[in-house]
């Protein structure tokens, strides 16, 4: 397994009680919306279509590819879509909130420890040891993987 | 090592120089005594020379050097361009090429010697080649003793206004108004510019390749007033102003309201924006020349060697296309030229004894027709023989004789889009490797487009091809299905259909479990959008059905609602959504929110696995059903006999792959739906009795098998297959009508649509196939 290139800037943002982190770099925006178009026949964890400024975004719920429950309905406000850039596609990811961008030290990076427990292990490359908990290095390529579903 | 940048700009305007010039080479060759076309060869073989001095280019630049002595003479008029000295000519563009194609390749000039060439063209500087050869004086003499077409009063007011309309339509060079073909079409001998034409002739522009309209883009004008521009920008440039149309439209509901100021002002964003639109469209469009331009040098080449003559006559090379669809055209139309040349137009002799002139003439045509671009490619050559091609199929067991015989004149010479169909006698490496027209039409239907065939014997074959203007803004459907909205392209669409009453629901069929749409005598199988998407229908039983046709077949999609016909902005799919299958897109509505668009073969596809529906039965006569009668699936047995089954007995129709037969204990059975599905061939227990026995399962595409699958009744049900020939029709029986039976495994014969009909006895049929599977199972 190759090193993850370790970001300078993150941006986080939690999934359930996950705190992630993502290069800011390939974040073009944070936008509240809310009306996608569904995806018959596509993997479960495809939220669906959004347009945006005339371009069409494939969003991608985090929690349903996590195997969180649907986020509880107090928190019923228009989802979060993350905005990113992988590869030549633009891609949304549905987050419960946006945190800060912090400078992390590439010193606290390590590997995925192994004790990090499937689905999750393979969505992250590396996490950022901080003084309360970890932040977890999304890896957006794996996120994207997200192809058709076979059943 | 020179700069990369400038190394790789003067390669791009070289090469681009270099195209332009195989117009050129063409025109003059046609036309030795014109100065224009040797003035830019030489401007540009000079340019190349200086820019290669400049980079260093040794290589480049001594057979520019060459080159440009040689045409500074014929350009002065010291000696006239000769067969052998054009030759060389065009020997030096693609060394050039060749160099540049190692300067792109390694970034060095490579070590292929050129001395001979450039040696060549020292000697011909020198002395000008041997004297004139004869086809100069000839093509000089020419015009003189055909009196100029074009020139000849007429007399006829309409004709007159025809060739007004030419001749503005040639004037307005840069303008894409289709130009009358059906002027040009109708005297076709009379106005093709003969080789070295009149002023007034070649005034006529592009009908006579590499005369005004094609020098036009190298001559200095036009490379002044355009840009190169990269086409993401243009796309994104297209998604803007989409946006912009979407923003537009909100206003303008919420403009309409009170204030009249601002209700003038929406009214002019609304101009602005479709204005906008409209322009940005444009830049994606290209004249279809820019495709149409290396045909004159390919049929060049290709004509000298296969030893005919031929020349291009090109109208409407103007005719925008977007670049997209103009790029999927490339392969099928080199196709076409290359079958035109090979087989369609006959060697010189053979010409000369049917009473033609020797040069043939492959003709192209663009023009706008109802919303598409519609090219022709015509040549004068031999046309198609329907009696070889009928031969040729049979032959290759493409298809049987019996279906043959049946076929009009129409049908056979369609043939030809068969795949693995190559009529030519002898492979050559022009064409004849067995690929060909099929290729054709599936890369023209693949950008949505069609193709006709046409072809008189003797005089001559035209393909027609109509395609989209553009595959980013396509007319289409949009229905509701589950409460999702998806578009469906409109060329697909044949027609929509509304079942409400009992008397119109009763039009549809049951067949196993598929339903069946009678319509017209036809029957269409169902697809039902919201069972292959897994969606929940809403429909309060109203049938709604939109007929679509793809690919030769045609089925109903069944939908919730049909909403709107409208033009969408096609988006590409992300890639995640590609391996479902059944969308080809994604575009953005009027309210802003996205739609699928449905692939419709994906489509048909899907809906032939799932709901079995035989394609052979969907296409078939049905007859008229009337009371008390027992139903019949009917089928041909060898030698184009009829048998038939009842349709009680049956569960499902399939069309299985020969090849997915495997063989379990000496019984030839299929992977069938999770299950082992025993194979019983009927004709093999009950043969054609007449007749040699030729092709078992009659009418049947070959590697392919018709299969009638059946479920035995009682409790356990076992299913099993009858690999019968091609399934015909459903017809309905009158038991008074019922003979006795012929023969074991028969229960009856009847006379159904004036042919004597024998209806399977399937208890007897399979204790005759398996004696211990039936008697073991069935006590």
């Amino acid at each position: 397994m190759t090193l993850p290139v370790i970001p300078s800037q993150l941006c986080t943002f939690t999934v359930g009680n996950h705190h992630f982190g993502i290069d800011v770099a390939s974040v073009r925006e944070v936008v509240r919306y809310g009306i996608y178009t569904r995806v018959p026949k596509a993997h479960p964890a495809i939220r669906g279509l959004m347009s945006l400024r005339g371009q069409v975004i494939l969003t991608i719920d985090l929690r349903i590819l996590l195997r969180l429950p649907p986020a509880p309905p107090a928190d019923g406000r228009v989802p979060l879509n993350l905005v990113t850039h992988h590869g030549d596609q633009t891609l949304a990811l549905v987050a419960d909130a946006v945190g800060d961008v912090i400078s992390p030290d590439a010193r606290a990076f390590e590997a995925t420890p192994d004790t990090v427990p499937q689905p999750l292990h393979d969505l992250c490359s590396g996490v950022f040891k901080q003084e309360r908990g970890l932040i977890l290095l999304l890896d957006v390529a794996a996120a994207a993987l997200s192809k058709v579903t076979a059943a | 090592m020179p700069d990369d940048d400038l190394l790789k700009e003067f390669l791009v305007e070289s090469r681009e120089g270099l195209d332009k010039l195989d117009q050129e080479f063409l025109a003059l060759e046609q036309n030795p005594t014109d100065r224009g076309p040797l003035g830019s060869i030489f401007r540009l073989i000079h340019t190349i020379k200086g820019n290669s001095g400049f980079l260093g280019l040794t290589q480049v630049q001594t057979v520019a050097h060459a080159g440009e002595n040689l045409l500074s003479k014929l350009r002065d008029g010291v000696f006239p361009v000769t067969p052998e000295i054009a030759n060389i000519l065009l020997s030096t563009v693609d060394s050039l090429r060749e160099l540049f194609g190692q300067l792109e390749g390694t970034g060095g000039e490579g070590d292929t010697d050129y001395s001979v060439l450039v040696s060549t063209l020292d000697r011909l500087t020198e002395n000008g080649g041997a004297a004139p050869h004869q086809g100069t004086a000839k093509a000089t003499a020419e015009p003189a003793m055909r009196p100029s077409p074009l020139a000849k009063p007429t007399g006829n007011l309409d004709d007159d206004l025809e060739l007004q309309a030419l001749i503005a339509a040639a004037n307005a060079q840069t303008s894409s108004i289709p130009q009358a073909p059906s002027a040009i079409d109708q005297e076709p001998q009379t106005t093709f510019a003969p080789p070295g034409s009149t002023a007034l002739a070649s005034k006529v522009g592009e009908r006579n390749p590499g005369s005004d309209r094609t020098r036009a883009p190298s001559n200095e004008g036009p490379i002044d007033t355009s840009i190169r521009v990269d086409v993401h920008l243009l796309d994104r440039l297209m998604d803007l102003v989409g946006e912009l149309v979407l923003t537009r439209n909100q206003i303008i509901v919420h403009g309409s309201v009170g204030d009249t100021n601002l209700g003038i002002m929406v009214q002019r964003l609304n101009g602005l924006t479709s204005e906008l639109q409209e322009q940005v469209m444009k830049t994606r469009m290209q004249p279809v020349s820019t495709v149409w331009n290396k045909i004159p040098r390919v049929v060049r080449d290709i004509s000298r060697q296969v030893g005919k003559q031929a020349r291009v006559d090109m109208q409407g090379a103007g005719t925008e296309l977007d670049r997209s669809v103009l790029e999927a055209m490339k392969d099928p139309l080199t196709h076409i030229i290359r079958n035109s040349l090979d087989h369609g137009l006959e060697s010189p002799a053979e010409r000369r004894t049917a009473n033609k002139p020797e040069e043939g003439v492959i003709r192209l045509t663009a023009g706008h027709e109802g919303g598409q671009v519609v090219m022709t490619f015509s040549d004068d050559g031999r046309g198609i023989d329907p009696g070889k091609i009928g031969a040729k199929v049979l032959e290759k067991g493409l298809i049987d004789a019996p279906h043959l015989a049946k076929m009009t004149d129409q049908e056979k010479i369609e043939l030809v889009f068969l795949p693995g169909f190559s009529t030519a006698a002898t492979v050559s490496s022009i064409s004849g490797r067995g690929v060909g027209m099929d290729v054709v039409k599936t890369s023209i239907e693949r950008i949505g487009g069609r193709v006709a065939l046409s072809s008189r014997l003797g005089a001559g074959t035209t393909v027609t091809i109509s395609i989209p203007l553009t595959l980013a803004i396509i007319p289409a459907l949009v229905v509701l299905c589950g409460g999702e909205r998806f578009a469906i392209p409109q060329i697909s669409l044949r027609e929509l259909i509304r079942l409400e009453t009992p008397e119109q629901l009763a039009t549809l069929e049951m067949i196993g479990d598929s339903r069946f749409l009678r319509l017209r005598d036809h029957l269409v199988p169902l697809v039902e959008l919201a069972r292959i998407l897994d969606l929940t229908a809403n429909n309060q039983g109203v049938v709604t059905l939109a007929v679509l046709r793809i690919e030769g077949t045609s089925f109903a999609v069944v939908v919730d609602q049909v909403l709107d016909s409208q033009e969408v902005v096609v988006k590409p799919l992300a890639p995640q959504l590609k391996g479902i299958g059944l969308y080809a897109g994604a575009t953005i509505m009027g309210d802003g929110q996205v739609a699928l668009i449905l692939d419709v073969g994906g489509l048909g596809r899907a809906g032939a696995a799932l709901d079995n529906a035989a394609r052979a039965a969907a296409t078939r006569r049905i007859a008229r059903s009337t009371r008390q009668t027992i139903p019949l699936l009917l089928f041909r047995s060898p030698d184009d006999g009829r048998m038939a089954i009842p349709l009680d007995q049956v569960l499902r129709i399939e069309e299985l792959a020969e090849s997915s037969i495997e063989l379990v204990g000496g019984q030839e059975a299929i992977q069938y739906r999770e299950d082992v599905l025993p194979l019983v061939r009927v004709f093999r227990h009950l043969p054609e009795r007449r007749t040699e026995l030729r092709n078992p399962e009659a009418g049947v595409a070959p590697g392919r098998l018709s299969v009638i699958v059946h479920q035995r009744p009682g409790p356990d049900g076992t299913i099993i297959g009858l690999a019968v020939g091609e399934i015909l029709d459903t017809i309905d029986l009158d038991p008074a009508e019922r003979k006795p039976p012929s023969r074991r495994g028969i229960s009856a014969t009847a006379v159904l649509n004036g042919k004597i009909t024998e209806i399977l006895d399937l208890d007897t049929l399979l204790v005759m196939a398996w004696p211990e599977l039936t008697a073991g199972a069935r006590p």
